[in-house]
């Protein structure tokens, strides 16, 4: 597993990047990246 | 607020194009809708408006920038989609202002901010709840604070309403329009319902195939659709369409009649006809007809009138209601 966050799998880092640009269209900047540098733990 | 220019954009999968060279203008400050049956290219181009998908070649622009290689999060935009997209861990405040905390504002600012958009979309009193607490409505409302929060250029809808009922639905119509007018926002709003298009838009795009049909405003494409396809697409019952001899003899190969310009008479009219069915809706009845003239018609008339399966009566065509199209395309008259 790539990353759990939350209820979200994110099982590889090709998922993360989807995931990332789907919250970035959404206007939430970097999640994934917010993460894994533990700026923000869901 | 800024507009979006869509420039000779095309999509394609390996050999299958998608959507073929596209040119679009959304105004600043207007609610486009672009609607069309499934598979016509519009989640797609709304996913390239977003960045969710590649350009295979042109150009977008939004507010004179060129965003067409921008990551989506850099391109000033914020998409509502279908499924909420919610973390369902946190409460609607923190939904709501977790883009503005990755990004690094103030918390005393970032609680203004939702406190704000939270007034606004009447989600004060849910702001401590979890999206499970919530109904579909109210979990689309918190989806599109997340969006408003973020103060964005342009909001893209990629149809929001369709995991609500009916009421629910009629009711989200009329909140979206009215933030639509209190913000002044640009807005594109993709569905497959044309009542949705009719209702909130102020710019309908009509796609077929990754083909534009027609743009206009709502009460323009009813009155004078372009081709068939956006004359049988909207408005609700669907257009009568008849060809053959009566086509001819309005100058075209095919005659289009919305329902509601069919009259009904028992003893007189143009065209003989059997009652098939009759749907009574209460204000007004749905009537279904067979002509041996004009072939299968649906007549809308007012009232509840009275129409049993199988009786005689004669179907005129109200002469402002005719659309005659020769060659895929609306003969001007």
């Amino acid at each position: 597993m790539y990353l759990q966050m939350g209820n979200v799998s994110l099982p590889d880092k090709s998922a993360a990047q989807r995931f990332e640009k789907m919250a970035g269209a959404c206007g939430i900047d970097r999640p994934v990246h917010a993460a894994r540098t533990g700026y923000h733990t869901p | 607020m800024a507009d979006v220019l869509i420039q000779s954009v095309t999509k394609r999968y390996g050999t299958v194009t998608v959507v073929p060279s596209l040119d679009l203008h959304i105004p600043e400050g207007s609610f486009t809708v672009l609607v069309g049956p499934s598979g016509c290219g519009k989640s797609t181009l709304l996913r390239m408006i977003a960045g969710l998908e590649s350009v295979s070649d042109g150009k977008i622009s939004i507010g004179g920038q060129d965003i067409t290689h921008v990551a989506p999060s850099k391109r000033g935009v914020a998409m509502v989609f279908q499924s909420y997209a919610l973390y369902p861990h946190m409460t609607v405040a923190e939904n709501i202002g977790f883009g503005l905390r990755l990004a690094g504002i103030p918390k005393a600012d970032m609680d203004e901010r939702v406190r704000e958009v939270a007034g606004i979309l009447q989600l004060g009193p849910l702001l401590e709840r979890r999206p499970k607490q919530l109904s579909g409505g109210q979990r689309q409302r918190v989806a599109i604070g997340r969006a408003i929060v973020r103060k964005p250029k342009v909001f893209l809808f990629d149809e929001p309403l369709s995991n609500l009922d009916a009421a629910l639905r009629a009711q989200m119509r009329v909140e979206l329009s009215e933030l639509h007018e209190r913000l002044g926002s640009t807005m594109v709003y993709v569905t497959h319902d044309q009542v949705e298009a009719m209702t909130m838009a102020d710019q309908i795009v009509v796609l077929n195939k990754g083909n534009i049909e027609q743009v206009g405003a709502p009460m323009d494409l009813y009155r004078q659709p372009a081709t068939p396809f956006v004359a049988g697409f909207i408005g609700s019952p669907k257009m009568n369409f008849i060809d053959g001899a009566i086509a001819r003899e309005f100058g075209g190969d095919l005659v289009g009649i919305r329902p509601e310009h069919v009259t009904l008479s028992q003893h007189e009219g143009r065209w003989p006809a059997t009652v098939r069915h009759a749907e009574h809706l209460g204000g007004e009845t749905l009537v279904h007809l067979d002509s041996p003239v004009a072939g299968r018609l649906t007549a809308k008339v007012s009232g509840d009138i009275d129409a049993a399966p199988g009786a005689s009566v004669f179907a005129t065509p109200g002469g402002a209601g005719l659309h005659v199209f020769a060659d895929g395309q609306r003969v001007l008259t």
